[in-house]
């Protein structure tokens, strides 16, 4: 049931016999606390297998929501009767994973998921020669930070040398300083390095087809823009929002170390200053991502993925718009299994409107106004009543900047950055276990480190998370 | 006996199945115990061969760049010396980067790593880490004056001219510095100093250099060197 609920989250339904309240606000309100609802909100799957088929919660809910009443409930009937029917199973163990729904809601965990459970087992310490087993160590922390940061472990004389500082503050301001060092190695940012790792997902490259440097069989675009933006953004003290947003672009220059230099203009690219944003209108982003259709709705959807956590295909960040889709391409997403995504994704889509991806050379990866009428008269009758403004977040945005900006200044930017390094220097996504941490380094990537990246990596490397074995 | 090793030497950190409750764990205090930590209010201490063991488990594979370069590093050599497969293809960058837990973004389109080792990843460490430590034997064994870490090991017709004696003894001591960063426990010690008895039994002829190449392979490959 809750499939409104999450499917209202934002409302996976379109038709307006379907469209549904923010269930998961009603959801959050009763379980603010919540680390599902504390970084973001539940997805489509907390309740369903894929909906409107429910999982095990969702199917237990269901039958304490209204039982009786006529289907399908009304908005209101629906957003009075979910608290009762949430309180109803809190005590019931849906997933036989003998905990309770109420705990695994308020721990984080999956109440759907039989191997999703709260694993805080007491951590009693103890002596190990080595390591300070469940305490942070900072002993441990040194070499872990050089393997993550620098690509080496210390040696032991190195080691010897740390032991041998003063108290465990020298050591901490050691690890600090050694942190600054490696950041500047190629290992972290050099061609191919930790962070073009980090990027991958992102720009998704395919050498076949990259132009300029490593050139490939069919050249259309030069994906180490990308890398070069994404690299800049993340390093020297810059903003790490840049990576969207920009209206410049970065060179790569040496190495060892490797520079990335700001720059007005790159012969690899031809979106005008005016519209561009970041690397959501790069040429390999248009050219990939883009490619040869009039809605891209692809684009819009991997820029939600990339730089927001947010997974269309996963169900997350349904963010439906009344109304929606309408279908101005004549794909025929208005059908119902279809609405329930496609009334968050158009008009995410909308603001790519008018940049071109694929075409002749001239008009290849740029804006053009009036794009649809120009090159896809006949693609639909109402195609070129798409408009350019569209919605994200349930916010209007007139273009895509306007896109990136409403984006990049929001929490699931922040979460979705700090995501990313969280899986890259503790192995993992944040756990139920490890939430309250993660919250306060990603708020603090916003409100202390004003988005750069450097005083979320310190901030990271002193976690518990990170620093105890 | 390298699951032996592994026991006593790199289960600290990860959890292990054959979970041993001592009474007494000497520097430990004792079997069970209470007390605190950052992770939580206290509870039963879990011994592992004597060393309390994690909770956390949150060991990870360092992964082809991390792994080879720690490799080479620890044997002295550089990164293009480790492994070659025909003596031509880098094994850790190459071929097998992806059994390594590397990614291959470019051409194959696997952006990010396996986020578990695979089962060919024990394969392909044992055969690179057997790769380096063969290469750095031979060139010390074959240039004595130069030779940078298996030196000062008295040999008679090939076998090693005392066990029990102060090179092998520093030998092992130097392998454990640089594949574990630390000095071996003296169980550890008399591990390998009974690894090398054995493999005199079961390859006589050539007991030396069979020994410092199983030596530096159990180092090296164990899970201590391996994970982080």
């Amino acid at each position: 049931m809750l499939h409104r609920v999450f499917a209202a989250l934002s409302v996976c339904l379109a038709a307006a016999a379907w469209a549904k309240p923010p269930a998961a606000d009603v959801f959050c309100a009763r379980y603010p606390t919540s680390p599902t609802c504390v970084s973001g909100r539940p997805a489509c799957s907390y309740c369903h297998v894929a909906p409107p088929q429910r999982n095990v919660f969702g199917e237990a809910l269901e039958a304490q929501l209204a039982p009786g009443a006529a289907r399908p409930l009304s908005d209101g009937d629906f957003t009075s009767a979910l608290p009762g029917a949430l309180a109803a199973i809190e005590g019931a163990d849906s997933d036989g994973d003998n905990v309770s729904n109420l705990l695994e809601i308020q721990k984080g965990t999956l109440p759907a998921e039989r191997r999703s459970f709260p694993n805080d087992v007491p951590c009693a310490g103890g002596n190990n020669p080595q390591f300070k087993v469940c305490q942070y160590d900072v002993r441990y922390v040194y070499r872990k930070v050089l393997l993550d940061f620098c690509g080496y472990s210390p040696t032991f004389a190195m080691l010897k040398t740390f032991d041998a500082l003063a108290d465990d503050a020298a050591r901490r301001a050691f690890v600090d300083t050694e942190l600054d060092r490696c950041v500047t190695t190629d290992f972290w940012r050099g061609k191919h390095g930790a962070l073009w790792k980090l990027a991958h997902p992102k720009i998704r490259p395919v050498s076949s087809l990259k132009s300029g440097e490593d050139q490939g069989q069919i050249p259309l675009a030069d994906y180490y823009d990308d890398y070069a933006l994404f690299t800049y953004a993340h390093t020297d003290d810059h903003d790490v929002r840049e990576v969207i947003t920009a209206d410049f672009f970065v060179q790569r220059i040496g190495s060892n170390p490797t520079q990335y230099n700001k720059v007005q203009a790159l012969a690899s690219q031809a979106v005008d200053q005016a519209h561009r944003a970041g690397n959501m209108t790069s040429a390999w982003t248009l050219t990939y991502f883009v490619m040869f259709t009039a809605l891209p709705r692809n684009a819009a959807s991997q820029m939600y993925r990339a730089y927001l956590g947010l997974d269309i295909a996963k169900q997350e960040g349904l963010f439906s718009v009344a109304n929606e889709p309408r279908d101005y391409d004549a794909k025929g997403v208005q059908a119902q299994a279809c609405a329930a995504c496609h009334a968050t994704l158009d008009p995410l889509s909308y603001p790519y409107r008018n940049y071109n991806g694929i075409s002749l050379n001239q008009y290849s990866n740029r804006y053009i106004p009036n794009r649809l009428e120009l090159f896809f008269p006949n693609e639909a009758s109402t195609i070129s009543q798409t408009p350019e403004a569209g919605m994200l977040f349930g916010q209007p945005v007139a273009t895509l900047r306007d896109w990136a900006r409403v984006a990049a200044d929001s929490d699931a930017f922040l979460v979705s950055t700090t995501t990313d390094y969280w899986k890259l220097l503790v192995g993992h996504p944040p756990t139920a276990e490890e939430n309250e941490e993660f919250v306060t380094t990603w708020r603090a990537l916003k409100s202390t480190h004003n988005y750069r990246v450097r005083g979320l990596l310190h901030d990271l490397i002193r976690t518990e998370a990170y620093g105890a074995p | 006996m390298r699951l032996e090793l592994l026991a006593v030497v790199s289960l600290a950190l990860c959890a292990c199945p054959a979970v041993t409750e001592l009474p007494d764990a000497g520097g430990s205090g004792g079997g069970s115990a209470t007390g605190g930590g950052a992770g939580g209010g206290g509870g039963s201490i879990d011994l592992d061969a004597g060393i309390t063991r994690s909770a956390k488990g949150r060991l990870r594979f360092k992964g082809n760049e991390r792994f080879t370069v720690d490799l080479a590093v620890g044997l002295g050599g550089t990164v293009d010396q480790v492994c070659k497969e025909l003596g031509q293809y880098d094994c850790s960058f190459f071929v097998h980067p992806v059994a390594l837990g590397g990614v291959e973004p470019y051409g194959v389109g696997l952006y990010e790593p396996p986020s578990v080792t695979g089962a060919t990843t024990s394969l392909v460490v044992e055969r690179v880490v057997l790769s380096a430590c063969t290469a750095r034997i031979n060139a010390d064994l074959s240039n004595p004056a130069g030779a940078l870490i298996f030196k000062g090991v008295p040999v008679s017709g090939g076998k090693l001219s005392a066990v029990d004696g102060p090179g092998v003894r520093a030998l092992i001591v130097d392998l454990a510095q640089r594949g574990w960063l630390r000095d071996p426990s003296e169980a550890e010690v008399a591990e390998l100093v009974q690894l090398a008895r054995d493999v005199e039994v079961a390859q006589p002829n050539d007991a030396a250099k069979q020994w410092m190449q199983a030596a530096c392979f159990a180092v090296f490959s164990s899970a201590e060197a391996v994970f982080y």
